[in-house]
């Protein structure tokens, strides 16, 4: 089992489609998982977005310096194709700060399923949805956050605190039934 | 959930559910590939398995006889006229280049030994193997590990064959070479 570094240097080395098939199948299904979820469970656009992202990704190989992880490069490549794309039809967020204030003490259910948690997550603003994606799903700092999308640390806390009380909102609001097993 | 700062770890619980690994259509790597070609970003050559290598090697091994026209013999000519054996293996390291490249690099390679007085030989080989069992039963064989060909050379002694054997292009592509002395009685 090859490293994703020496992955990576087979293939800025031979250029070959070989090692790019190895690299891409080391490192894809986790960056599908994220282009799932920042798209929204949209098969398409996430697909699209990968592939884009392989295709910047791999013209910018030879020049990438391992002073990050090759994940958290293309991770950062991935989101700069997605908000590309959400650019061209933005979630509307006018009534978004409206629809968690006050909602400070709302009952929560006890128990939740992840489907109901990605359904709460794909409900928030791009912003917001990008920030809880990137720190409680991808385990990325507000630092890393910051970084990527180009915010300041506070901004990302802000944003993850408010979209946390957003989802919980949209849980309650839903009613959810505490899951049976 | 709560309205807590923190996530609870029935919070922490739901949220590892969606950190697992999702495979896309299996579609997707050909087209990505396929991208990659169109934007001239990956080699239009698959790798050993394709036959770009063996036009290479094929390319490589005839400059031999070009290079070196009249020393080289046929095996069954000149077994006596050679001392050691570069066995070439190749694995999933081999990356072979661009067939011109590959030539360049082999022809000077050969001229290299040439101009030292030593007389080479070789011969690709196909990366399916027969092998014969004691029973005399066949079996065909594609291994991770195979033989992609030899050369035969008459070298002065062991560290001369080691040396040619280390400034072969055969290493630089991530083959490996096994230096083998003839028996001779």
């Amino acid at each position: 089992m090859y490293s994703e570094k020496e992955l990576t240097d087979q293939f800025v080395k031979s250029g070959s489609e070989e090692a790019f098939r190895a690299l891409y199948r080391l490192k894809t299904p986790g960056l599908y998982r994220l282009a799932l979820h920042l798209c929204r469970q949209d098969q398409y656009l996430a697909e699209e977005a990968v592939q884009e992202m392989w295709i910047i990704g791999v013209r910018k190989l030879k020049d990438f310096q391992w002073r990050s992880t090759l994940q958290t490069w293309l991770t950062s490549i991935l989101i700069n194709v997605i908000r590309s794309q959400q650019r061209k039809h933005p979630k509307q967020q006018d009534d978004f700060e409206k629809s968690i204030q006050g909602k400070e003490n709302v009952e929560i259910p006890a128990v939740f399923t992840a489907y109901d948690l990605r359904e709460g997550i794909s409900r928030l603003p791009d912003g917001y949805q990008q920030v809880i994606i990137l720190h409680d799903i991808e385990g990325y700092t507000h630092k890393e956050i910051g970084e990527m999308l180009n915010i300041n640390e506070g901004t990302s806390k802000s944003q993850l605190f408010q979209a946390r009380k957003a989802v919980r909102t949209y849980l309650s609001e839903k009613h959810i039934k505490p899951h049976q097993s | 959930m709560n309205n807590q700062e923190q996530l609870t770890p029935a919070e922490k619980e739901v949220f590892e559910a969606l950190r697992q690994p999702v495979q896309p259509d299996i579609q997707l790597e050909d087209r990505v590939v396929n991208a990659l070609k169109e934007e001239g970003l990956i080699s239009t050559h698959s790798g050993w398995r394709q036959w770009t290598l063996r036009i290479a090697a094929s390319i490589a091994l005839l400059a031999v006889g070009i290079i070196i026209g009249k020393i080289t013999y046929s095996p069954m000519e000149t077994t006596s006229q050679f001392n050691y054996m570069l066995v070439l293996y190749e694995d999933s390291r081999f990356t072979p280049s661009d067939p011109e490249e590959m030539f360049t690099e082999y022809s000077k390679w050969m001229t290299g030994i040439q101009e030292q007085g030593v007389t080479i030989d070789g011969q690709e080989m196909k990366p399916t193997s027969l092998f014969l069992e004691p029973d005399g039963s066949q079996v065909t064989t594609e291994n991770e590990r195979r033989v992609g060909g030899y050369f035969v050379i008459n070298a002065t002694s062991l560290d001369q064959a080691i040396k040619i054997a280390k400034n072969s292009p055969h290493l630089k592509y991530g083959g490996s070479i096994e230096v083998k002395e003839f028996m001779i009685r």
